[in-house]
């Protein structure tokens, strides 16, 4: 109990001056210190503005010229050659449709050459954006050449393979400077080889009806890619618009109106067809309402509920091809080759086939005639048939026609182009399923009419394959 | 006025002042250093029982039965503990047992060695947080010491329960949050001076002030009169989470005009801790006063604030480990002359706590509390999904931008990959990959910033920022508990409480990196509606310190009371508790999400409600004095948290189906066994868990369900209705060998495994409907979390000349790692069209399926510790060498749930190095802890 008094004058004794004033100061300054934080605002760097001293002495061009000098299958620059070439970026992988692979052309403008780059980067845009000049260091790297499109890249296993991300600082230099790509405006009539991976501008574009409804590659059939058939106005040649299946903008519907487009010409997969491939899809301006289609046959009265069966032809009595003609049917090349409609049994089900597949025939155009029908005693008829198509992304084309004035020679008669559903076939797998043509109102037309399937195709690069059926009018 | 002190100094502690009992103890406790009398003293019959505790002056006395020896135990936070046997020879009327010295215990300093909070930083993602530590390092009870210092850095679990079903008040105020159920330490971590003074009730054993929970309820007191007087200045240099550690701590003790203060600051700062790129910030400061209104009443005022700034850790695949170290971290990189973390935590979120303290009349105290807490806190990420929009002619919107994984340890940039084809693998570009790994294997920050520099230039937004997930709490409580002594035998203790939360989630953008600004846009949607994170604001450009993303607020309340009975008699002491709550949780979305457009996301979710009841039972019987018997029932329902009530709580208003309260059931049996030469405790216990809710987020690939065409999501798992079982011993013996040697050993055996086949479904973006996938067959795998194995071996020296010094052996065994629920559905023997796979080979895939289980291994650790006196002045030295056998081991660990699917699975397992094996946190090497203090 005695000791009470000494723990009291602890802090009221002599200590508490000191220890007082050294306790509020201690306490002042640890108030002060809750609102100090560790260093979070960071600074930022310097831009990499700098140009770098490097010093080109070759071109795309040259390269390409000592690739076919070498007659090799892969040229690879030594690690002691210093051969250096610059280029500027012309593919963007922000949208997703170029993946790892970068193009790049000689110049920003007018440019005479281009070449693919292979990289183990993805997302390059926010380094090697559109338009930026770069410097290439060839030493070490290979190259290879797949019918015109020229590809640099790292030789691993014999093969051009990527550039592995690590090593893509020592081979692709960035120059400061950024430059506008002014597209190079072509005819489709005017490409050539020098032309692929160069950025072009193409007018008077517009996607083939056949397309419309379409997105550029989220349909169930685009694997890898998805490629849509493009039309040139002033020459109807066409072409094929390819999207990567992982761009960001697949699932958008391609555009029905008709303009100028912006891509990168490149070639396919297998080198064998010119395929358009946009960076992304403000390259495409279509924006004339005006489109270049054939016209086609329009009826507008009201359709047909009748289910009398005027004409009906479904092949089964036929034993062969020639037996077509027995049906007062006309299996028509137009050209000088034998590609033609062949009659086909397959699961106890007779139908016609056309295919440029293996014909070895560039340039096919085949017509399959009905027989001359009647329509004079009868109102309201309806046509309708069934297809299948096999590649039918392949490019070769079914149209279906109708004349009036037919006399047994296609080419002096008058066809009118019918709008109907053509089948669309899986790339690499054969359809089972027919696509139904949709009801063709003829209750505009009588007398003696004929319906025409055109097909238009060429081996080894427009080969679908379609089946006819069931080609059926029905009347009131 | 000494009447004052002596009701204060009782105030809530289980006096049993038994005047039937006719010897009367008495005694004078003094500092051994200072001969200055010893306050607030505890003392024990038989380390159990609570006699009663020393006066201002250290005097106490108490009545004793004379029955042949009695154990008594002095027991005191800041003193070495002592215990002195009662011979019954020497029982007369009175027994004086004159002056007993008390050493003041260096060996206390082991509290200050780890403070939870900084313990928190190896489970950052995915693994359950296993912070008991900072809890249980109550001097007492040998078990519960070993668990705190040898068993924390394995991060152990007594009873294999998880942390946030230990109950942890401040106060008086129950700090668990409702998020996730586990109480912030950070939230007064480095203030271990001024919250030292804890009671502690082990697993589901009485406790007074509160009905508690399946786990262990500590009630953290920073009462003013709690602690001694003085001032003590502490400085401590370390390699574990922090380098350097200052603390002052000042407690004022009763002025002239009743006032008393308890003052505490401190700092806490690393460059990096024991992990690299882990800096480490805090400080910590705490005020409370306390002014004696009237012998019987008296108010308290708390305020802390506490700043807790740290950068996380990763956990890596064995690939990596192999390649690094167990000190390697992901997720810094450098930057600006300096290592910077993406990963950071900020938390700051001030607490103000006012209690009452009333005592209408003796035997009868009202404790009344009130308090208040505000702030935040905050998690930064790198986002790798900025877009920038782009128009067509037609005027058609298009996302165009994304970037790359910056984490460089992605699957894709390891050789793994590219060698994930064994027919044709790429050994160049693995070995470029490994090098380039070996060499940086860091967060590039200069090619983010260039990037969205570049992206600028262009017109284009950027693609890479730091942003934070930030929570905005604000918490009120009220409470108050009543402690009535009915009779000699019956007293009385009942509570009713509320606390109500405002908490405010949100995104927001910390650095743009040198961007121009970031699109609001969720960049994985083809859709630009669909991709918008909020449709009433569409396409916004967020700037620094802009909200994005998510933004949504969460009102929860609960209200709760309890009442329990104690009885005691001389042989026997037994409870009984009932408690209820209702809990109540609604979200109200800010953001109208594009992917949960109207109601879905935007507004008021529906209120979910939850009506829980609780009740437990127990005794203690004592056979004679040295042999005790315990045991403790519990059964109570809890409601799940928000973070498991919620499916997808950042961008819908989904609640979980079928959600439920889970029920908690728990019992044991303990055997005390207290004698000169040995003490023993020995415990035996069962858990059982049902209905519980787990939800967790994750890339999957190989679903094969959900969509035609698609097989790779990310996805929220639900797992519902799970439940599990906890069995085990735990033993802890003390062998005094000599007077200042003794032997400790520990035991904890358990097993925890799940015990049903909870069902799981997943919620996605990527797909409407919650796709079910059945159930998740989990039963008899274990929990993972910690061993569920520890044993500990080891001797304690402590000198009379003021030296102490302890080493211990510890092994751990039976950690497991987590199993993914999804891969132990039907969907992994499901091919891609939905019918099962023809080639399964049934007993590859039930290999392949087994839970890993984590290699044991061995920690030896060693501390000691001296102090002087000098005048009036105390200095100290601590020292603490923890694996200092430098053992390479891991924590824990997780299966990766991406190969949902036997096809894709074997592939995986077949790689020589599978891309996406198992992810681990390592442990520490060997790591040391010094410190010095001086008291006055």
């Amino acid at each position: 109990m005695e000791q009470e008094p000494i723990i009291s004058c602890l802090f009221i004794g002599e200590y508490k001056t000191t220890l007082m004033k050294t306790m509020y100061t201690l306490i002042v300054v640890f108030i002060l210190m809750q609102g100090c934080l560790p260093e979070t605002d960071f600074s930022l760097p310097e831009p990499e503005n700098e140009e770098p001293d490097i010093a080109v002495n070759a071109n795309i061009q040259s390269l390409k010229g000592a690739f076919l000098q070498s007659g090799l299958e892969v040229l690879s620059f030594q690690k002691n050659e210093e051969t250096i070439i610059e280029g500027y970026v012309i593919s963007s992988d922000a949208a997703g449709n170029f993946y790892k692979n970068l193009i790049i052309q000689d110049e920003p403008e007018n440019p005479t050459a281009g070449i693919e780059i292979l990289i183990d980067q993805s997302d390059y845009y926010t380094k090697f954006n559109f338009g930026r000049k770069v410097f290439l260091k060839l030493a070490g790297l290979s190259m290879t050449n797949n019918n015109g499109n020229y590809t640099l890249g790292y030789l691993i296993s014999d093969e051009v393979t990527a550039i592995p991300s690590a090593m893509i600082d020592q081979y692709l230099v960035r120059s400061s400077g950024t430059e506008k790509i002014i597209p190079k405006t072509k005819e489709l009539t005017q490409i050539t080889e020098n032309d692929i991976n160069t950025y072009i501008s193409l007018e008077n574009m517009q996607f083939s009806d056949r397309e419309f409804g379409k997105t550029y590659s989220g349909e169930k059939y685009d694997q890898y890619t998805g490629d849509r058939e493009i039309v040139q106005c002033n020459n109807q040649l066409t072409t094929l618009l390819s999207t990567s299946t992982y761009a960001s903008f697949k699932s958008s519907l391609i555009s029905e109106k008709k303009g100028t487009l912006e891509a990168v010409l490149r070639k396919d997969y297998y080198g064998e067809k010119y395929i358009l491939v946009i960076n992304d899809p403000a390259s495409i301006s279509f924006d004339e309402n005006e489109r270049c289609d054939p016209s086609y046959y329009t009826c507008e009265s009201n359709p047909s509920t009748g289910d009398k069966v005027l004409y009906f032809e479904d092949f089964e009595t036929i034993k062969n091809t020639n037996g077509l003609l027995g049906l007062g049917w006309t299996n028509w090349n137009a050209n000088t080759g034998n590609c033609r409609y062949e009659r086909k049994l397959l699961n106890a089900n007779t139908f016609v086939r056309i295919s440029a597949y293996e014909t070895g025939e560039e340039n096919v155009e085949t017509w399959l005639v009905t027989p001359i029908i009647n329509l004079d005693t009868t109102r309201k008829e309806i046509l309708t048939f069934q297809t299948i198509g096999f590649l039918t992304t392949n490019g070769a084309q079914l149209t279906v026609w109708i004349s009036s004035d037919y006399e047994g020679n296609v080419k002096t008669a008058n066809w009118t182009r019918l709008r109907v559903k053509i089948a669309e076939g899986a790339k690499n797998k054969e359809s089972t399923n027919y696509t139904y043509s949709g009801e063709i109102n003829l209750d505009c037309l009588d007398k003696n009419v004929v319906i025409g399937f055109k097909y238009l195709g060429a081996d080894p690069v427009k080969t679908t394959t379609f089946d006819i059926d069931n080609i059926l009018i029905k009347t009131e | 006025m000494k009447i004052a002190f002596l009701l204060f100094s009782t105030l809530f502690l289980h006096t049993s002042l038994n005047a039937q009992q006719s010897v009367v103890v008495k005694g004078h406790i003094l500092d051994h250093l200072s001969n200055n009398p010893v306050q607030r003293v505890q003392l024990f019959l038989g380390e159990t029982k609570f006699l009663t505790q020393s006066d201002l002056n250290g005097t106490f006395h108490f009545f004793l039965s004379s029955n042949k020896e009695q154990l008594i135990t002095f027991s005191h936070t800041d003193y070495e503990t002592k215990n002195i046997t009662l011979d019954s020879n020497s029982i007369q009327d009175t027994l004086s047992l004159g002056i007993i010295l008390l050493y003041p215990s260096t060996n206390n300093d082991l509290s200050n060695i780890i403070s939870a909070d900084e313990l928190a930083n190896i489970n950052d993602e995915n693994g359950e947080s296993n912070v008991v530590t900072g809890m249980l390092s109550s001097g007492r009870d040998l078990f519960n010491r070993t668990v705190s210092f040898e068993f924390g850095a394995a991060f152990f679990k007594p009873r294999n329960v998880n942390a946030h079903y230990n109950e942890i008040a401040l106060n008086g105020i129950p700090m668990n949050k409702f998020r996730d159920g586990r109480a912030n330490w950070s939230n007064w971590g480095g203030l271990n001076d001024a919250t030292r003074y804890q009671m502690i009730s082990n697993n589901t054993e009485l406790s007074s002030f509160s009905f508690g929970d399946l786990g262990s309820s500590v009630n953290i007191s920073t009462r003013p009169m709690d602690y001694s007087k003085g001032f003590k200045l502490s400085y401590a240099y370390s390699n574990r989470a922090y380098t350097n550690r200052i603390m002052l701590t000042y407690g004022s003790g009763l002025t002239k005009n009743k006032w008393s203060f308890l003052l505490s600051a401190s700092h806490r700062s690393a460059e990096s801790g024991y992990k690299e790129g882990t800096p480490y910030f805090a400080n910590s400061f705490l005020a409370s006063a306390e002014k004696i209104l009237s012998p019987r009443q008296s108010l308290q005022m708390t305020a802390i604030t506490a700043q807790n700034y740290r950068g996380k850790t990763s956990s890596v695949t064995k690939e990596v480990f192999a390649l690094k170290d167990n000190k390697y971290n992901t997720y810094w990189g450098s930057w600006d002359n300096d290592t910077r973390n993406a990963r950071t935590q900020t938390v700051f979120e001030p607490l103000i706590i006012l209690n009452h303290y009333w005592t209408p009349k003796p035997g009868t105290q009202v404790q009344t509390n009130f308090a208040g807490q505000f702030g935040t806190v905050g998690n930064t990420r790198i986002d790798y999904g900025g877009s920038s929009l782009i128009s067509d002619s037609a005027g058609n919107e298009f996302l165009v931008g994304g970037g790359t994984n910056p984490d460089p340890s992605y699957y894709q940039k390891l050789p793994s990959y590219f060698l994930r084809d064994p027919e044709n693998p790429d050994y160049t570009n693995a070995y470029l990959a490994e090098q380039d790994f070996l060499k940086n294997g860091q967060i590039n920050w200069n090619d983010l910033y260039q990037a969205n520099i570049n992206n600028k230039n262009n017109g284009l937004l950027s693609t890479y920022a730091l942003y934070e997930d930030k929570t905005d709490d604000r918490s009120f409580w009220v409470n108050s508990v009543i402690n009535h002594k009915i009779s000699e035998r019956l007293k009385l203790n009942a509570a009713l409480g509320y606390k109500n939360l405002m908490s405010e989630n949100y995104a927001e953008m910390s650095d743009l990196l040198g961007g121009e600004g970031y699109l609001d846009v969720y960049n994985f949607s083809e859709d630009i509606i669909e991709a918008q994170n909020d449709l009433r604001n569409p396409n916004k450009i967020v700037k620094n310190e802009d909200r994005f993303k998510y933004n949504y607020k969460v009102i929860a309340s609960i209200m709760n009371g309890f009442a329990q009975i104690q009885y005691q008699r001389r042989k026997i002491e037994a409870y009984a508790s009932l408690q209820f709550d209702r809990t109540s949780y609604q979200r109200n979305g800010l953001y109208e999400n594009g992917r949960y457009p109207g109601e879905k996301s935007f507004g008021k979710s529906e209120v979910l409600d939850f009506m829980n009841y609780g009740a437990k039972i127990g005794f203690i019987y004592k056979i004679t004095g040295r042999h005790l018997i315990s045991s403790n029932a519990f059964y109570a329902t809890k409601a799940p948290s928000i973070q498991n009530s919620f499916s997808n709580i950042r961008e819908t208003n989904e609640t979980v189906i079928d959600l439920k309260s889970e029920g908690n059931l728990s019992a044991d049996l303990n055997y005390y066994f207290r004698h000169p030469k040995i003490n023993a405790k020995i415990s035996g216990y069962f858990i059982q868990q049902q209905d519980r809710t787990s939800i967790s987020f994750y890339y999957a690939d190989g679903l094969m369900n959900i969509s035609e065409n698609q097989t790779t999501a990310f996805v929220q798992e639900v797992l519902t209705g799970i439940s599990s079982q906890n069995t085990g011993m735990e033993i802890a013996l003390e062998i005094p060998v000599l007077n200042d040697f003794k032997l400790t050993a520990v035991a904890a055996a358990g097993q925890a495994v799940y015990t049903n086949n909870p069902n799981l479904y997943l919620t996605s973006d990527d797909f409407i409907d919650a796709a079910s996938f059945g159930q998740s067959y989990l039963k008899n795998y274990h929990l993972s979390g910690g061993p569920q194995q520890a044993y500990s071996a080891g001797f304690a020296y402590n000198s009379p000349r003021y030296f102490w010094f302890n080493m211990t052996a510890n092994y751990f065994d039976n950690s497991f790692v987590q199993v993914a629920p999804l891969l132990r559905t039907s969907n992994f023997l499901m091919d891609t069209d939905g019918l099962p796979i023809n080639d399964l080979d049934a007993d590859l895939a039930k290999k392949m399926l087994e839970q890993e289980k984590i290699e044991p291994f061995f920690l030896v650790n060693v501390s000691m510790g001296k102090s002087w006196k000098f005048k009036d002045h105390y200095f100290g030295g601590f020292l603490s060498v923890a694996n200092i056998n430098n053992t390479i081991y891991k924590t824990g660990g997780y299966e990766q749930s991406r190969n949902a699917n036997y096809n894709t699975l074997l592939e995986d397992k077949k790689r020589q190095m599978p891309l996406f094996g198992p992810k681990y946190w390592y442990g520490t090497g060997t790591n040391y802890f010094v410190s010095v203090y001086w008291r006055i």
